[in-house]
This record gives C-alpha cells, sequence and structure tokens, in this order.
C-alpha cells in the first residue's frame, strides 16, 4: 500500500474516528482506508462496533423524582 | 408570569422568574443536561440511589458556583467537570483507590484482529459479522461498567458522550496524552470483554433460529 503503512494506520484509526487527527493526516488515512484491502474492513468494522457500543448503551431518561429534587435546590438557595 | 396558574410540573415555572435570569437559565440547563448526566452518574456509580444523589450534589455545586459561570462557554463539559471532581471526591472519601489494570498488551483494535484471525468463526461464516451479531446480544452496558475507573471514565466521555480529547482532559484535570491512554486502554479492556463474550456464545444455526 502506497503512503502510511498499514501498522500505522492501526496505531492512528481510533485518532482518525476521533477526529482528533488534524487534515492532512485525515485525509492521508481515510484515502489509504478507502484504497486497501485489509485496512478498510478494519476501519468498517471499528465504525459499526461503535454505533452498536452508543446504542446499546444509550441509557434511560432521570427519574421525575430527580428531576424534581434537582429544581427544588432553585428555591433553596 | 401569572400568579395562581402556575402547572404543576412546568420547570420554569416552579422557579416564577424570567428568561435570562440565573435561575431560568438554570432550569433550562436542568433540563438539558439531566438525562445525560444522570446516565454517564449510573455507568459511574452502578447503582441508581448513588447515581441519583451524584447528579443532585452535582447540580447543587453548579447552581453555587453559577454566578461565576462564564456564559458562552462549554456549560456542558463545565457540568460534567463538576459531576466528574464530584464523583471522584466520593470515591476517594469511600477509601476506594483507582483499580490498577494492565491492558498494555492488548493490541487496538483487539476485537478485529481476533474475529479476523478465528480459524473456528471462519468455518461458520464471516467472522466480523458473527462477532458484531453477537454483540448485538450481548449486554455491553455490563461490560462497560465492568471497567476499572478511570478507563471507564475515559471510555463514557469519549464514546458515548462525544466529548473531543481536549474537553476530557478539562474535564478529568489531566493532560490530553493521559486522557487517550485511559481512552485507548478502556477501548482495549472492552473490547477484550466483548470478545470473550463473543467467542463464548454459543453458534446458533439458522435452522435452530427458525426453531425447526
Amino acid at each position: 500500500m502506497k503512503g502510511k503503512p498499514c501498522r500505522e494506520v492501526a496505531r492512528l484509526l481510533w485518532q482518525f474516528m476521533d477526529q482528533e487527527l488534524d487534515a492532512a493526516a485525515a485525509r492521508e488515512l481515510a484515502q489509504h482506508v478507502r484504497d486497501c484491502h485489509g485496512c478498510g474492513p478494519r476501519a468498517e468494522f471499528e465504525f459499526r462496533l461503535r454505533a452498536i457500543i452508543r446504542e446499546k448503551c444509550a441509557g434511560e431518561p432521570a427519574p421525575l423524582r430527580l428531576r424534581q429534587r434537582v429544581l427544588a435546590i432553585l428555591r433553596e438557595l | 408570569m401569572r400568579a395562581g396558574t402556575i402547572p404543576e410540573f412546568t420547570p420554569l415555572a416552579v422557579h416564577p422568574s424570567t428568561p435570562g435570569e440565573p435561575s431560568a437559565e438554570f432550569a433550562a440547563l436542568v433540563e438539558q443536561h439531566l438525562d445525560g448526566l444522570y446516565g454517564s452518574a449510573l455507568r459511574l456509580t452502578r447503582n441508581r440511589d448513588a447515581a441519583e444523589d451524584l447528579v443532585q450534589e452535582t447540580f447543587l455545586k453548579a447552581w453555587r458556583a453559577f454566578a461565576s459561570f462564564e456564559r458562552g462557554t462549554n456549560a456542558r463539559a463545565w457540568l460534567y467537570r463538576i459531576l466528574m471532581n464530584t464523583y471522584i471526591d466520593s470515591y476517594r472519601k469511600a477509601g476506594r483507590e483507582p483499580e490498577i489494570v494492565d491492558a498494555d498488551d492488548l493490541e487496538d483494535q483487539y476485537l478485529y484482529s481476533r474475529a479476523h484471525d478465528s480459524e473456528e468463526l471462519r468455518r461458520q461464516g464471516n467472522p466480523e459479522e458473527i462477532v458484531l451479531e453477537r454483540i448485538m446480544d450481548a449486554d455491553v452496558d455490563a461490560a462497560l461498567t465492568s471497567l476499572p475507573e478511570n478507563f471507564r471514565a475515559a471510555v463514557i466521555l469519549s464514546d458515548l458522550e462525544g466529548f473531543s480529547y481536549k474537553e476530557i482532559a478539562q474535564i478529568l484535570g489531566v493532560p490530553i496524552g493521559t486522557v487517550m491512554s485511559r481512552l485507548f486502554r478502556g477501548r482495549r479492556l472492552l473490547q477484550k470483554a466483548l470478545w470473550e463474550y463473543a467467542r463464548a456464545a454459543r453458534y446458533v444455526s439458522p435452522q435452530e433460529r427458525t426453531g425447526s
């Protein structure tokens, strides 16, 4: 693969997904992932996994009594 | 605001005030961030009562400090910072120390690598698809809450709450390098836990699934 070696892509993939790479590095990595048969599926897997984790941990809304307890703070102080 | 006609559960009306006043602004913050903070508190404390106490304490401190809160700056990050400080104080008071766990021997994208290299899964079809399908059925929340405190906090703030490294550094009061180290270790440990689950999950053939 031209450009970044795959090992380097694996190392930077999470920072890329977190949108923490600078623009040039992000472009280079995205290009590599598009073209590389090894890194493409790896990146796709990570994106799907993160979406699943987010979905499965979506959480529950705060109980009404907590809302009331918190808003009561406004009256006390 | 008309007196005597205040609806019972309209938060802005709990404290008669007009928008622009601190209490109205604060009530709006509560509305906006209560659910998110509670969700994170629940994952940190692993306990509903403790989560409620933590969130209440957080908003109490926030309200006391609200006069000095700089309007226009990131209120959500500010609230999370108070939440994390309160949480860390509470577990220090309880005499608990952060657990030490070594995740350095695990590689990044641990789960993908294990799935990709698994001969057993390959015999059953597409290993990556099988693993993701099994994780859809897994108790991912339990796997996340099983992570050590420091790593769990970083993963919650990044992967669930979508804060940037810089924001997380401010929320936790640690350098960005520490954020990255905790976050990546946390992710590796989470992936390891999910891999253990996916590997142990019994293979169910399409015939069995349809009940024949």
